[in-house]
């Protein structure tokens, strides 16, 4: 009955389909073409389910392109600046660091 | 793929290196090997109380000494506190040993805040007016840290 299954569709064959499709029972008369359909809605939801990585691929394909690539690279380089800007001591920071210093009460000397 | 792989690895590297060159650039003010890239802390003192170079000499060179000194008596406070705590969970009642102890860690903690006022008001002799004054008002709260003997109203009926 209608098409084999190729390499995408489940490891399952006609005659498997068939047995199950019979021991459901055959009270309504199923259209010639049934098994065609099954294979079809089959494959067709297989192709519909891509992996991991080729979702990966797609949103980061248009990295693929030069002018991309460049403000990709220029936009990390921004963000490491300014990350990095953003960390640097507060003058409350240095305040604290010459109290520690100077008082014995405090945490623990790292010199 | 790999091409796009390779750009992500790039654009990763970049940001790291952006990131690590900003945050070498936070010791700019200190020149290597000065006095500030060796006791980053100065940095407050000396931008805060707007110290002349000689005043941050004297400061620096004081503050240079005074560190060995400071480390020891925190390593003495540490230790007169394990003691007491030691002491004081292994007995129902007040004894010699503990005696000793509370009275050490009482005489090493004084003998501690003093050697720190004493710091304090050397520094600030090297000060101007003005300036031993904003340095005293914000620095002597800390040697005279009341938070654990400070009277409240626990007793007030």
């Amino acid at each position: 009955m209608g098409l084999p299954p190729t390499s995408n569709s489940p490891a399952m064959n006609d005659s498997e389909l068939d047995k199950i499709l019979l021991s459901a029972g055959n009270e309504l008369p199923l259209p010639p073409d049934f098994g065609r359909q099954v294979w079809r809605r089959i494959e067709s939801s297989s192709a519909a389910s891509p992996g991991l990585a080729s979702w990966f691929e797609k949103v980061l394909s248009p990295l693929a392109k030069p002018a991309v690539a460049a403000a990709a690279i220029l936009t990390m380089t921004a963000l490491g600046l300014g990350l990095g800007a953003g960390l640097k001591p507060r003058q409350e920071d240095w305040k604290e660091a010459y109290v520690e210093s100077v008082s014995p009460f405090g945490s623990p000397h790292s010199r | 793929m790999k091409r796009i792989l390779l750009v992500l690895a790039i654009a990763l590297a970049a940001g790291l290196c952006a990131f690590a060159l900003m945050r070498s650039h936070r010791h700019a003010d200190a020149p290597p090997g000065t006095l500030l890239e060796s006791m980053p802390e100065l940095v407050w003192l000396q931008k805060e109380l707007d110290l002349s170079d000689s005043q941050f000499k004297k400061v620096s060179t004081l503050h240079a000494a005074y560190l060995p000194e400071c480390t020891a008596m925190c390593e003495r406070i540490a230790e007169a506190h394990e003691r007491l705590d030691t002491v004081s969970y292994g007995e129902m009642q007040v004894t010699p040993e503990l005696k000793t102890a509370i009275a050490d860690h009482a005489r090493i903690h004084a003998e501690c805040q003093e050697r720190m006022l004493e710091h304090l008001y050397e520094t600030a002799r090297i000060l101007d007016a003005d300036q031993a004054e904003r340095y005293l008002e914000v620095m002597l709260p800390y040697a005279l840290d009341f938070s654990h003997s400070e009277p409240e109203d626990v007793h007030v009926r």
